[in-house]
């Protein structure tokens, strides 16, 4: 006979499996049909030796890393000003700054799509990257300004005396103290401008441009899977799925503590 | 006790070293005691507010003045209509059908996050294996939500479906359905979809906040002989009361705001059952060239979140009070 504490636990534990495993079917479906006959594990290469694929990656790849960089560049920059120095306005600057966050994105699709026509950005990577930076800096400028206000002035006073500048200060005490925060910040553009659909789906033009998210779906037309009638052969969708899906995965297992604690902490903040 | 002030209360050393660096020697007496101005600071903000300037502030003037005329997107002449735009919106069935999907997608972030608390509470107990399952349960949420739209899009499919293979193999043919081709079902199995990809989210939030959250209270309560369910209801839940706001709100943000898998998976139909408003919006813009009107719903769009923002800090304000 158990002891009342282990058959809780036991139970607790068959629970976890049994909801985790109803929430995972969808996965494990997908990753059945990915491998099913005539292809099998063969559908896998199918997919990885076309030649868009490499393209895919290529463009999300490049925009996402264009992203993250000028992201973090403007808001470490501002979020040290609005933390570490005096200067008039300072407050009315950061109100400002924050209105961004009540404007939702459907308030910019038409003027953006505009705005990069009238530049002529139209179909190129800068399409997606100042867009996507320019809606998360205010973010993310708030996010880096609260961490280093937790940071002692004692440690750029000290710095000043030595004959730091503004600058030096910046880049030899602030950017190391700062690195946790920078992780959150590259961790939530990495998930907002790699996944992004909206924009690649207003902004670019030819499909050698396109973004992985864009390439799921018109794989998905190809196949048929996207109507509800006609012929449908979906043949290396599923395996094109995972393929394109893999990268995400990937980078979430290896940092998953960051991902995790990133998330939680933009939502909790 | 009159007199200069006393040299051992002033500020520290630091702060008077600081200030002598800040004026040049050579100043006059009348600069020495003020407090810097640091001009370059303003170039510290200065790519920040570029941005900003160039693709936040621009773009927001632009559609409001955009969404008081016609305009079909090209031509030169743009011609003024005033409010008029803004007069047909309460007239407009998509957008009434907008609004009452926005409220079924808050509905069903209500049921994920009931879900997730529950899980959350079940994983807060040292389960071996419980760090696995979530992150397996966290996977579809870090996945491109058009990857998952087009996973469920296939899971739907009338005929080749793994939901309806699985309902007919189980004898219940009778239940098998057109989930997305149905007007008064697809809404729901769109809303399915919703909670699917985004309880690993509200689960890691919870989580997170139980194990930041006192454990004597809860230590308190049992050792004076509360159930576990006595101990739910009257110390987890209400210590989570933040949590459940910020949730809620990101919930309603997003519900306002959802796009791509509406988009995806039904284009917004049958019929308009399952529109959004940003659906509007593309449409308006990419299908019917009335850029005015698309403007005027998506400013329509700002308003609504900015209102129901300002519920939210009322709300906390409330909170803090008590």
């Amino acid at each position: 006979m158990l002891r009342r504490e282990d058959r809780v636990r036991a139970l607790n534990f068959v629970l976890m499996v049994v909801v985790t495993t109803i929430l995972m079917l969808p996965v494990i479906h997908a990753f059945g049909r990915s491998i099913e006959p005539p292809g099998g594990l063969g559908n896998y290469l199918r997919v990885l030796t076309d030649v868009r694929l490499p393209r895919f990656y290529f463009n999300s790849v490049v925009v996402s890393a264009g992203t993250i960089l000028l992201t973090v560049a403007c808001a470490s920059l501002a979020g040290f000003a609005f933390s570490k120095l005096r200067f008039p306005f300072k407050n009315l600057l950061f109100i400002i700054l924050l209105i961004t966050l009540l404007v939702p994105f459907t308030t910019m699709i038409i003027p953006l799509f505009v705005l990069i026509r009238g530049l002529d950005l139209y179909n190129t990577y800068f399409a997606l990257i100042l867009p996507l930076a320019a809606f998360g800096v205010p973010f993310h400028t708030v996010l880096t300004a609260n961490y280093l206000n937790s940071l002692p002035n004692e440690l750029i006073d000290s710095a000043r005396i030595d004959g730091c500048s503004d600058l030096g200060v910046f880049w030899r005490i602030m950017m190391p103290l700062s690195l946790p925060v920078q992780a959150v910040v590259v961790v939530l553009t990495f998930l907002g401008s790699w996944n992004n659909y909206i924009l690649p789906l207003i902004m670019l033009k030819d499909q050698q441009m396109h973004t992985v998210p864009l390439a799921a779906v018109s794989w998905a037309y190809q196949a048929g899977a996207l109507s509800q009638f006609g012929e449908v052969s979906y043949d290396t969708l599923f395996a094109a799925l995972f393929l394109l899906a893999a990268p995400t995965l990937i980078i979430f297992l290896l940092f998953q503590r960051v991902f995790i604690g990133s998330v939680t902490s933009g939502a909790i903040k | 006790m009159s007199g200069p002030p006393d040299r051992l209360s002033g500020p520290p050393d630091e702060v008077l070293a600081q200030d002598t660096m800040a004026v040049s020697r050579s100043a006059p007496l009348w600069q020495r005691r003020r407090p810097r101005v640091n001009w370059g600071a303003y170039l510290f903000l200065l790519p920040a507010f570029v941005l900003f300037a160039v693709f936040v502030a621009y773009p927001i003037g632009f559609n409001t003045y955009l969404s008081l005329h016609n305009w079909n997107g090209i031509s030169d002449v743009w011609e003024w209509v005033g409010l008029e735009h803004f007069g047909r919106l309460p007239e407009e069935r998509t957008i009434r059908l907008s609004l009452r999907n926005s409220g079924f997608f808050f509905a069903g972030h209500l049921v994920n996050m009931a879900i997730a608390l529950l899980l959350a509470v079940l994983l807060d107990n040292p389960i071996p294996g419980r760090n696995l399952a979530r992150t397996l349960i966290f996977v579809p949420f870090v996945v491109a939500g058009s990857i998952v739209a087009v996973t469920w899009q296939t899971i739907y499919d009338p005929n080749t479906g793994a939901l309806n293979n699985s309902l007919r193999r189980l004898g219940l043919d009778a239940l098998a359905q057109t989930w997305l081709a149905d007007p008064r079902l697809a809404i729901w199995s769109l809303v399915v979809v919703g909670i699917w990809a985004g309880l690993g989210f509200n689960l890691v939030v919870y989580l997170a906040s139980l194990q930041a959250a006192d454990p004597s209270l809860k230590d308190a309560a049992r050792i004076d002989g509360a159930s576990p369910g006595q101990v739910f209801r009257f110390i987890t839940f209400p210590l989570l009361r933040n949590t459940h706001l910020v949730l809620m709100m990101l919930g309603i943000i997003a519900a306002v705001q959802s796009f791509e898998v509406p988009f995806i998976m039904t284009e917004g139909g049958p019929y308009g059952a399952t529109t959004t408003l940003a659906i509007d919006v593309y449409k308006n813009v990419f299908n019917f060239g009335e850029f005015g009107y698309g403007a005027a719903v998506s400013l329509f769009t700002m308003v609504i979140l900015v209102l129901l923002i300002l519920l939210q800090r009322l709300l906390l304000r409330e909170q803090r009070i008590d």
